[in-house]
């Protein structure tokens, strides 16, 4: 039917949407201390600085990082429309203050912005050594900024107006002292409780998909810039993919071409005994964490003390490889440095397949198709690989998007056990110095990985599966 | 027979850690149940009052030593073949008495690793069962809404739906959104700062009564009477589909980075994401008792569905959630464990089972580092596989 067509392909979309949604409000999550970062990094301004609070400003500017999060956000009608970018978390949680309690939004807005450019004049003005009233005004104006709300403002106006250092700042006080009244005038509190609405075109999810001031956007390609040392994500991460997915495949493949045999081995046998001891390998497997695993045999095999056959890090010799070496000869020279990896990237995954293959074989076992196949004199070898297993591959295809998304996630792990430089050691390195972007680079990636699995699995069950092409088509 | 005696180890190792869970304070303490001493004697290390005193004396835990607590003497991965010394009161290097011995060694620091395990015991078994229970409770709320409703979906009239969703929202927003400095508040100062909750039941209640009263109003209208069939599974199996469609683990990493986690916010993250598999299961499980047998004839008989859920449906789902139940404890284990082997979990002042094997990992030659806390989640993880395998072959 085409109904259940339509349904899959709204469930694909919606999948990919909740990944790049996902992502992306990772992404513009920022650590503290990011702009501070950036600013000491590339224009040299330390936070002790006078004027540290409108480059911070103009370089949120910059990045875009004044705009609304979102195509669209509800709030109450006090703040809606009246976004202003603050330096400081003091100044932010002043500014939301002073909207909720007086309510009137423009005002306060207004407000707030003309002691902003007043600072920014001031610090562009005049040079604060030599004219000791500057640093003194903007003194004042940081004060107003974090405090108005609890402060009693009359007083603060009546000590500027009668502070001799400041006398050539009087029109400015002036100014602000006839805005703050405007505030004062038209308080407005009951608008903090009325919801409201606000949708703008121009916002940082456009500019991230799209492409803005920060990056040139999804739609190119561009996965942003890393945090700290502002390498482009995308270039930073091509190698890395190449390793965890060349992991994860040939895991795969290696469970389904050692597991699979095995499994119809088991079910030909038949054998009581065999059957036991395959159940309590699974057991066993499956109770192993990979990260026990790891160290265990890291403590065998790659430890001076035991034996000493393997190196226990990283994925190539530590002197490179040969000049110009034939791809050959480089898997050849890395290989000793792949297979404890390998070893743990399958060995739960076969013993998934092992068991649940043996379970399904062992279920269509006792089907009538198979009575009729042995009835016609058919020897019990072929029986299992020519009727039995026709049948369960439609279920082990099924079975690789349930262990996809396991091996994408036990590859953190391993990575980070054997140092394979793969996106999941890049993850761990991310989460624990807060690069929010990278770490929303790599969800997006494994998310689609995950969905273009699904989808992959689908199609093999629509060509494998008579029964869901009958339905649909 | 083998089986039997299989179950009843795995029964009697369940029991055990648990109860050394439980106990774990009692079990390993640097610090003793009881000690008298003269008074003008200071004593920089508690063991001293055994070690040191005449007149003095205490009784100490099974473990006398805390997790993560250094002790300077023994530092260095130390293994529990080798003798333990400490420093007497003269200053002269004497052998420590088998009462204090490191039975299964120390680590680098010199934190006895015996009660790193038994405390990494007690911080596993926490976040799995509260984060399973908080899954079971979200599985089963989600599976039996969209598995009961799948057929005929829920019928209503628009006035119903439309107070509902005003109602939710309402919520959120006078609820939530006006009081966010407050909510935000809770994570520091407790859940009973502000008395915001008393606050947030009033302003529930209020909403309700108004949003009773709007749906009320709202159904004089003729158009609005009409009624309307909402399907919560085609939602519901959405969004299931959708948490599945990023990897979990890499979820639960990248979460567990926003929320700083203590044991509490980390139990809370695997909660709500492990509820996936259970729900689809539970859903399942529903829609066959909704088709065929007993529901129907409750239905005939007149219970509400209220009855038929908490009555007949929620008992039947037992041995459903039971085997469930068990394996998701094991993946929450192995997974934290896996957590703090990788640094991210709980902080690192936390000693837990997965934070021991990472040491294990620095230091090569410390195979009790590894041995100790890697034998008791092999075995703990063996057990709750097997018991779960069991209860599965029950039903």
């Amino acid at each position: 039917m085409k109904t259940s067509l339509t349904k899959k392909i709204t469930l694909y979309v919606l999948s990919g949407v909740a990944v790049i949604l996902t992502s992306f409000f990772i992404a513009v999550q920022m650590p503290g201390d990011v702009l501070d970062n950036l600013l000491l990094r590339e224009e040299k301004v330390s936070v002790s600085s006078s004027d540290y609070e409108i480059k911070k400003s103009e370089l949120a500017h910059r990045m875009g990082l004044d705009k609304p999060l979102f195509y669209f956000h509800c709030g109450s009608l006090a703040e809606i429309g009246y976004e202003i970018y603050l330096p400081s978390e003091n100044q932010k949680n002043n500014y939301g203050c002073l909207l909720r309690k007086y309510g009137s939004g423009k005002h306060v807005y207004v407000f707030t912005k003309i002691c902003k450019e007043a600072q920014s004049a001031i610090a562009k003005g005049g040079d604060k050594n030599i004219l000791p009233s500057t640093k003194k005004t903007s003194d004042y104006l940081r004060y107003i900024l974090t405090n108005s709300a609890s402060a009693n403002m009359d007083s603060i106006w009546a000590v500027m107006q009668h502070d001799p250092a400041i006398t050539s700042f009087h029109p400015l006080v002036n100014l602000l002292q006839q805005s703050w009244k405007e505030v004062e005038n038209h308080q407005q509190s009951y608008k903090k409780y009325i919801p409201a609405f606000a949708w703008s075109w121009d916002n940082r999810f456009s500019d991230w998909i799209f492409g803005g001031s920060l990056s040139a956007g999804l739609t190119h390609l561009d996965l942003g810039t890393s945090f700290f040392t502002g390498e482009k994500i995308a270039a930073l991460l091509k190698d890395k993919i190449v390793w965890s997915l060349g992991f994860s495949i040939s895991a795969i493949l290696l469970a389904f071409i050692i597991g699979i045999p095995l499994a119809c081995y088991v079910v030909y046998k038949n054998n009581k005994i065999l059957n036991a001891v395959v159940n309590m390998l699974t057991a066993i497997s499956y109770a192993m964490p990979t990260y026990l695993a790891g160290v265990f045999m890291l403590f065998l095999f790659s430890n001076p003390d035991v034996i000493n056959i393997l190196p226990s890090s990283g994925v190539k010799p530590l002197d490179g490889f040969e000049a110009n070496s034939t791809l050959l000869v480089r898997i050849w020279s890395s290989l000793p440095y792949l297979i404890l990896p390998l070893i743990c990237y399958t060995y739960t995954l076969l013993a998934f397949v092992i068991s649940t293959t043996k379970d399904l074989l062992q279920h269509q076992m006792q089907m009538p198709y198979i009575l009729t196949a042995r009835a016609k004199g058919m020897d019990e070898k072929s029986v299992v690989y020519r009727h039995a297993l026709k049948n369960v591959l439609p279920s082990l295809a099924a079975l690789l998007s349930n262990i996809f998304p396991a091996i994408i996630g036990g590859s953190v792990i391993i990575e980070t056990l054997f140092s394979i430089p793969g996106m999941g050691n890049e993850i761990v390195r991310a989460c624990i110095s807060r690069n929010f972007p990278l770490l929303s680079a790599i969800i997006l990636i494994s998310g689609f990985a995950t969905i273009i699995v699904y989808l992959i699995v689908d199609i093999t069950l629509y060509r494998l599966d008579p029964r869901i092409k009958q339905s649909t088509a | 027979m083998m089986k039997n005696k299989l179950q009843k180890f795995t029964t009697l190792w369940l029991c055990f850690i648990t109860l050394v869970a439980l106990l774990a304070p009692f079990i390993a303490n640097d610090k003793p149940y009881f000690f008298s001493a003269d008074k003008t004697t200071v004593y920089t290390d508690y063991r001293q009052l055994q070690l040191d005193g005449k007149n003095n004396s205490g009784i100490f835990a099974i473990i006398p030593y805390s997790p993560g607590s250094a002790d300077s003497y023994n530092s260095g991965p130390h293994s529990p073949f080798e003798k333990n010394f400490y420093y007497n009161s003269q200053n002269e290097k004497t052998v420590l008495p088998l009462r204090f011995h490191h039975w299964m060694g120390t680590d680098a620091i010199g934190a006895d690793v015996a009660a790193g395990v038994v405390f990494g015991i007690r911080h596993s078994l926490f976040i799995a069962i509260l984060s399973m229970l908080l899954a079971v409770i979200i599985a089963a709320a989600l599976g039996i809404i969209s598995g009961y409703y799948s057929l005929y979906g829920i019928r209503t009239s628009w006035s119903a739906l439309i107070s509902v969703l005003l109602f939710l929202w309402a919520i959120w927003f006078y609820g939530f959104y006006l009081f966010s400095d407050e909510w935000h508040l809770i994570s520091s100062a407790g859940l009973f700062e502000n008395y915001l909750v008393l606050k947030f039941l009033m302003l529930f209640t209020f909403l309700s009564i108004l949003f009773i009263g709007l749906k009320k109003l709202l159904y004089s209208i003729s158009f609005l009477r009409k009624e309307v069939n909402i399907f919560p599974d085609r939602w519901i199996t959405t969004t299931t589909q959708l948490f599945i469609s990023i990897p979990q683990l890499i979820l639960i990493i990248s979460l567990s980075v926003f929320f700083k986690p203590s044991a509490f916010k980390l139990a809370f993250i695997f909660g709500i994401l492990m509820w996936t598999d259970l729900a689809r299961i539970i859903r399942a499980e529903v829609l066959k008792m909704k088709q065929g047998g007993f529901v129907e004839s409750c239905i005939a008989s007149g219970l509400t569905t209220t009855q038929i859920v908490f009555r007949h449906i929620l008992p039947n789902l037992k041995t459903v959630i039971k085997p469930l139940f068990l394996f998701g404890l094991a993946s929450v284990v192995l997974t934290e464990s896996g957590l703090s082997f990788l640094g991210l979990g709980v902080g690192p002042d936390t000693v837990t089972l997965g934070s021991l094997l990472a040491q294990a990992k620095e230091n090569m030659d410390a195979w009790w580092l590894m041995l100790f806390p890697g034998l008791t989640l092999f075995i703990t993880l063996l057990c709750l596989f097997q018991i779960g395998k069991a209860s599965k072959k029950e039903n």
